[in-house]
């Protein structure tokens, strides 16, 4: 299976290292953006599931629009119509959280709003060339699914292993690494992370070169 | 002994504490973690350009913060009940009102070549984490004019400690033997949480094991 997927990336190599936004090219874990919500909030599964359901409804739509907007707009003042296009569609996102599936957000408090202007969201203001509707559709979802993935994995080893439980069910009696459900044990716990995912980007693309 | 009492008790020593308060123990990145990517950005940024951005973040979370004062004295009231949703969108249009303001300002008083500088930092230092928790967290605690001034600049000073104490670290774990795949953003997040978890315990928390 590996060695397959290892001739698959030997052969599409340069359109995987451009387009591939979940396992090459991961946004936490290659230029470390969305780290507010990973590291602030995703101590627990169930605040990881709010908060990735509001990014879900928030990445692509913001890049679509502000995407659309940015053609008119000059290079100097994109930032301000990602962000304007952000907090936008933010008040709709949270309306739909908070008003109509009634999730409970009280945990995640500011960091459901911060997220308006999250690098993870609003980042693409900072190239030069404007981006296609189909291009940024893409992207977003791609980018998004890549978000997803390591904050649920980041979430659900914390919760175990800062909590000593699982969505909310003990497993063990006490947390075996309680620093991990703070804000600094989290920082530590996503830098080794990130250093055991690039660990294993190495290896995947080394042994590509030997396939 | 009098003159330090007369400080701590008065207006004067009320806005320097708000201003501790926010640089210590609310500080944005260490106490709360906001701002953190770009943080990570600036402490491996090799053009030099950390010190802008801290002129501009200080300049720009002093400037959205009185606005964003006088937006919940005006503004949001109005909102009504849909207020929850749309203090972001209001807080990021004082902060564009302060990003054109200052737009202005550099074009017109700086030569060319600072000018282009300056203006690449702006919308990075204008539109960040930091400054929307700042002025969110503000908006929380009712604070009057003054304490919103004390409570921002004692914010951005903190970001501009925590960076200058990232950026030192930074340096020196560069030196360090460290493995390869530690090297840069790992090494930046490991040293961060250790000096947050720093803070934590200087605030007066423990860990109930």
């Amino acid at each position: 299976m590996i060695d397959k997927l290892r001739g698959y990336y030997a052969i599409n190599r340069d359109v995987l290292e451009n387009r591939d936004r979940i396992f090459l090219n991961n946004p936490v874990v290659m230029q470390g953006m969305g780290l507010v919500p990973i590291v602030a909030v995703s101590n627990t599964l169930r605040d990881a599931c709010i908060m990735g359901l509001a990014v879900l409804l928030l990445l692509t739509p913001t890049r679509i629009v502000a995407a659309f907007l940015s053609r008119s707009t000059h290079f100097r003042f994109r930032a301000v119509a990602y962000s304007v296009t952000s907090a936008l569609i933010y008040a709709l996102v949270s309306w739909l959280i908070v008003d109509v599936f009634k999730l409970p957000t009280q945990a995640i408090g500011l960091y459901l709003p911060v997220l308006v202007l999250e690098p993870l969201i609003i980042k693409r203001y900072a190239r030069t060339g404007t981006e296609r509707m189909g291009n940024a559709t893409t992207k977003g979802l791609i980018t998004t699914v890549g978000f997803l993935l390591v904050m649920f994995l980041t979430a659900a080893c914390r919760e175990l292993l800062g909590a000593g439980t699982f969505f909310g069910i003990r497993v063990f009696a006490n947390a075996p690494v309680p620093y991990l459900y703070f804000l600094g044990g989290g920082f530590i716990f996503v830098g080794v992370f990130i250093a055991l995912w690039r660990n294993l980007v190495q290896i995947f693309k080394e042994g590509a070169k030997k396939a | 002994m009098t003159i330090a009492n007369s400080i701590f008790t008065g207006t004067l020593g009320g806005l320097i504490l708000h201003a501790l308060y926010a640089m210590l123990s609310q500080n944005a990145v260490l106490g709360r973690g906001l701002g953190s990517s770009r943080m990570t950005k600036l402490v491996n940024d090799e053009d030099g350009d950390a010190g802008v951005f801290c002129v501009l973040l200080f300049v720009v979370q002093v400037l959205s913060g009185a606005l964003s004062w006088l937006a919940g004295q005006t503004v949001l009231p109005l909102l009504g009940a849909a207020r929850v949703h749309l203090r972001p969108l209001v807080l990021v249009l004082c902060i564009s009102v302060v990003f054109f303001f200052l737009f202005l300002v550099v074009v017109r008083l700086f030569p060319t070549e600072a000018a282009r500088r300056v203006a690449r930092q702006l919308p990075i230092a204008a539109f960040n984490c930091s400054v929307l928790g700042t002025l969110l967290l503000m908006g929380n605690q009712s604070y009057d004019f003054l304490q919103t001034l004390a409570f921002s600049a004692g914010s951005a000073i903190g970001y501009m400690l925590a960076l200058l104490m990232m950026i030192e670290g930074n340096r020196k774990l560069k030196r360090a033997d460290l493995p390869e795949s530690f090297r840069g953003l790992p090494s930046t997040l490991v040293y961060l949480g250790i000096l947050s978890l720093l803070i934590y315990a200087f605030t007066g928390h423990g860990l109930s094991v």
